[in-house]
């Protein structure tokens, strides 16, 4: 990375080029200026903490942020710390916020929950799988046929939905159990291809392209989910639980396992581990978020058609995992995040906005292919 | 009492006869060594007997039952382990975490204790983190336990692997080529802990090129050529046999 960035001053001037028709000239400048001072100012902090200059202000200030930096790395009060006031400010801070953005916050949620399941097939296992949303599918699809025929409540429906998508994990780790890189990817592509056609098709279950309405909203007694808010806090309680439960699994002989099969999986079988069962078990627990999450997404929008569940969507979520870090649980949050919410932020650039968007995955798969956060430390030693 | 017994044993590709009719016997305690020229089929016999790919013929008895047929990671279960030729480590991973996989078939928590992470599972947890640490220490590399297994050099990455096999608790360990790319200080040592490993009452059968390791520590050598067994016996007698120079020389004329 330091070698690409060398040569700084070209960075800005590229981005500014690349801004220009978009933004028009002077904040085309502005932006270019922003980043060039951005790099700037991390070339002279770096500069000050290799020659370790304590004399110079400039030097105390980055030796102080260095310290702060150990101090957050290393212990375990900061980091709870840190992972407290997070908690807190995404509990109290939405209660400030309109319903527009509330709904964008959710829809972040439901991603995140996506990529941290296909974190567990990709990022842990390393088995590329590009149908991961046909999981999405059928968890959304299980809760809508349970809650408009049976009138299954939400609560029943999220463990339910969730199973079905790990049953269909297991199918498709069964059939796919002894591919891998290219050829499993083209396998998953054509399982979300078929769930897809199915759901289009199947009119007598599916609706078809209409879809299925009316499905049944989350509620607790009287009380029923129905303000963008209330969602919100749902969510956010499926995001935490997604998180916890992909990190013990991480930091376990499960996750070791994995990690086994994604480095080398025939090492990882003349080691003792049963490489079948495992990469079952990846595919198994991974859809299931994937299941929970299209649950959740029925239950919001009390509305499912096939239109939600394409191709696409698994490039997207493939994309949070990658541009966050494969494997990094953090990562993949802010992959996540990042994805749901840059293009919100760049709306008003209107129609050019996916084609800022796609410089910047670029860009980042340039300068970092590791990903925003991935290849740090694991940290469990 | 031999802990692993092949007989007859065949290995063909099509038309390819990669080895036939090979039978050998494996005292328990002893180290064994197994060489031939390039394309003998050592590695191919490794193979066949750590389960990776089976034998298309004959019959393998490892303490005293059939285990023909039995996948790699039964097999590790039972007590036979090995290291690779080329190395396989997981390399994204610590030095820690390739030796704490060693003992995977060791340990028992699953997805729900995982997730729970009870007392149990804690303190397998904590067991298995001592324990391979102690593999670590015993193979001299407990001071590069937090790196990445790709940052080791060449003869510290074979030390692991050997690390990590020992992890499973192995009655029985294989090591393919485990001196291949280590300079003759290096090669010292990996002598010596065979020597160490042997002596904790683990049997070893190693493949191995450079004749002053096999020679030094093995109790017995086999030979093998062309995918069979030319002979085998003491090192001295191996040394001396006509067979043996000639499979690995060349001369000409009609053998022994």
């Amino acid at each position: 990375m330091m070698d690409r960035l060398s040569r700084p001053w070209l960075a800005p001037i590229w981005l500014g080029l690349l801004a220009w028709p978009l933004v028009g000239w002077p904040r085309a400048g502005y932006v270019a200026a922003w980043l060039a001072g951005a790099l700037g100012a991390w070339w002279l902090l770096s500069r000050a903490v290799r020659s370790g200059g304590a004399q110079s202000t400039l030097g105390r200030v980055s030796q102080a942020l260095h310290r702060v930096r150990l101090r957050l790395a290393g212990r375990q009060t900061p980091r709870r710390l840190i992972y407290g006031g997070g908690l807190a400010l995404l509990l109290i801070g939405p209660l400030f916020l309109n319903n527009y953005n509330l709904d964008v916050l959710t829809l972040a949620g439901i991603y995140i929950v996506l990529a941290l399941g296909l974190n567990i097939v990709v990022g842990l296992a390393g088995l590329l799988d590009l149908g991961y949303i046909a999981f999405y599918a059928i968890g959304a699809y299980c809760y809508a046929l349970l809650s408009t025929h049976w009138g299954v409540p939400f609560w029943a429906g999220l463990p339910l939905g969730g199973l079905a998508a790990a049953a269909f994990g297991v199918l498709l780790g069964t059939v796919t159990l002894r591919l891998r890189g290219d050829y499993l990817a083209i396998v998953t592509l054509g399982f979300i291809h078929i769930v897809h056609l199915v759901l289009n098709n199947w009119d007598s279950v599916t609706n078809g392209p209409n879809g299925i309405l009316n499905i049944g909203r989350p509620a607790i007694g009287d009380f029923v989910f129905s303000r963008p808010i209330h969602f919100y806090y749902l969510i956010l309680a499926i995001v935490v639980a997604a998180a916890f439960a992909v990190r013990r699994l991480d930091r376990s002989r499960i996750g070791r396992a994995w990690m086994a099969i994604r480095e080398d999986e025939i090492a990882a079988e003349a080691m003792g581990v049963d490489t079948t069962r495992f990469k079952t078990l990846a595919f198994a627990l991974g859809a299931a978020w994937a299941g929970v999450a299209g649950v959740f997404f029925a239950g919001k929008f009390a509305f499912v058609s096939p239109e939600s569940f394409t191709f696409f969507e698994s490039v997207i979520v493939l994309a949070m995992v990658v541009l966050g870090g494969l494997g990094s649980i953090p990562g993949v949050i802010l992959g996540a995040s990042v994805i749901v919410l840059l293009p919100e932020l760049l709306r008003e650039f209107q129609d050019y906005r996916m084609l800022v968007f796609g410089a910047a995955l670029i860009g980042v798969m340039i300068f970092r292919p590791q990903g925003l956060l991935g290849g740090a430390s694991h940290g469990h030693s | 009492m031999a802990i692993l017994e092949v007989t007859g044993l065949g290995k063909r590709y099509g038309g390819v006869v990669a080895l036939s009719a090979i039978d050998f016997t494996v005292e328990a305690g002893a180290v064994v060594g197994l060489i031939g020229p390039n394309g003998a089929g050592k590695t191919t016999l490794f193979n066949c007997i750590t389960g990776l790919n089976p034998p298309t013929t004959g019959e393998i008895t490892f303490q005293g039952a059939t285990v023909l047929g039995l996948r790699p990671h039964r097999l590790i279960e039972r007590g036979m382990a090995r290291t690779f030729q080329g190395i396989r480590l997981f390399s994204d991973m610590t030095v820690l975490e390739n030796v704490m996989v060693g003992a995977h078939c060791r340990t028992r928590s699953g997805v729900w204790g995982a997730l729970w992470r009870g007392d149990k599972v804690r303190r397998e947890e904590a067991e298995t983190r001592e324990r391979a640490a102690a593999w670590l220490e015993f193979v001299g590399l407990a001071h590069r336990a937090t790196h990445r297994a790709r940052t080791l050099s060449y003869g510290d990455q074979r030390r692991l692997e050997i690390a990590r096999a020992l992890a499973s608790d192995p009655r029985l360990l294989l090591l393919d080529e485990p001196a291949a790319g280590m300079n003759p200080v290096e090669t010292d040592q990996l002598t010596r802990l065979v020597r160490d490993i042997q002596r904790k009452g683990i049997t070893v059968v190693l493949i191995e090129h450079d004749m002053r390791v096999v020679m030094g520590i093995s109790d017995k050598v086999v030979v093998l050529d062309h995918g069979v067994k030319i002979i085998e016996g003491a090192p001295r007698e191996v040394q001396r046999d006509p067979r043996v120079i000639e499979a690995y020389l060349g001369m000409g004329g009609p053998g022994a």
